[in-house]
C-alpha cells in the first residue's frame, strides 16, 4: 500500500493507496501518527481520503479507530472520505460509519474539520 | 471448480492465501465483484491461526485451504491442526458504545459472519474446520 500526506487549508489529508490489510496495517498507523502530530506542526484536523483504497480488513479499521480517538484527545477533527463500495461496506457493516464522521468527497471533510478547501 | 492448498499458518503467508484465492476466482470464471467477502474472511480466519494458533507454538500449524465452486455458489473451508477452537464462539463486538469505550479488536470474526451466507465451525479428525458458503451471482 502506497501513502500519501499533505497539507491542505491546516488540515492533513491522508490517502492510502491499494490494499489494507494486515501486513500494511502497521505502517499505516506510523504515517496516521505522523498526520496526527503533523511533525511539530499541529494539523487543524485529520481527513482520511479514500478513493483509492481497495480494501480493509480488520487490522486495517483498527487504525482508523486508532486514528479517530487520538483525534480526539488532541481536540481536532476526523473525517473519512470517498469510500469505494468495498470498503465502505466494511465500515457499515463493522459500525465504524456511526462513530467515525463519514462523507462523500475530499471538500466535504475538510469542512468537517474546520478547514478551508 | 475446486482447488486445495496447504501451507503453514504464519502471517508471512498471507499474500500466498490471497494469491491463491485470486487464482481460483479467474480460473473458475466467477463473478470479479464477489471475491472481497471471501479475500476478507480469508484474512480473518488465516490470521486468527497465524496471531493465536500458531503464536508460542515450535512449530507454526498447518492450514489446508480448500476452495470449490458449483454454478455462483462458492465454498470455503479453512483447517488447521491447532489446539480445539471455535472461533465462531468469540463474544460479538461492542458496535453501540460510545468512542471513548470501544475495544480495539474483536471485529474480524464478525466481519466473517455477517459477509457469509453461511459459516460452520466443526472439530475434525483432530482438526479445527471453518466452512464459509456464499451465493457471488451479480
Amino acid at each position: 500500500m502506497n501513502v500519501t500526506i499533505e497539507r491542505q487549508g491546516g488540515a492533513a489529508v491522508v490517502k492510502p493507496a491499494g490494499r489494507l490489510d494486515f501486513g500494511a496495517a502497521a505502517p499505516f498507523q506510523q504515517d496516521m501518527e505522523r498526520a496526527l502530530s503533523g511533525e511539530g506542526n499541529k494539523p487543524t484536523g485529520v481527513v482520511v481520503d479514500c478513493g483509492a483504497l481497495e480494501y480493509v480488513s480488520s487490522a486495517g479499521l483498527r487504525v482508523f479507530l486508532v486514528g479517530v480517538k487520538a483525534a480526539k484527545a488532541a481536540g481536532i477533527g476526523f473525517a473519512v472520505c470517498a469510500l469505494l463500495p468495498a470498503v465502505r461496506e466494511v465500515f457499515e457493516v463493522s459500525g465504524f460509519d456511526r462513530i467515525i464522521t463519514v462523507v462523500p468527497t475530499v471538500p466535504d471533510a475538510l469542512a468537517k474539520v474546520g478547514a478551508a478547501g | 471448480m475446486e482447488a486445495r492448498i496447504e501451507l503453514p499458518g504464519t502471517a508471512e503467508q498471507l499474500d500466498s492465501v490471497i494469491g491463491f484465492l485470486s487464482s481460483f476466482w479467474a480460473d473458475a470464471g466467477l463473478p470479479p465483484g464477489g471475491q472481497f467477502p471471501f479475500e476478507l474472511s480469508l484474512e480473518e480466519l488465516f490470521m486468527n491461526v497465524a496471531m493465536h494458533g500458531s503464536a508460542g507454538a515450535e512449530t507454526p500449524r498447518t492450514v489446508v485451504l480448500a476452495l470449490r465452486a458449483d454454478g455462483t455458489t462458492v465454498t470455503t473451508v479453512i483447517e488447521d491442526d491447532g489446539v480445539a477452537f471455535d472461533p465462531l464462539n468469540a463474544p460479538p463486538p461492542d458496535l453501540e458504545s460510545d468512542i471513548e469505550d470501544r475495544p480495539i479488536g474483536g471485529l474480524g470474526v464478525y466481519l466473517v459472519k455477517e459477509m457469509m451466507d453461511r459459516v460452520d465451525y466443526a472439530r475434525v479428525d483432530g482438526r479445527n474446520r471453518v466452512t464459509l458458503v456464499k451465493d457471488v451471482a451479480e
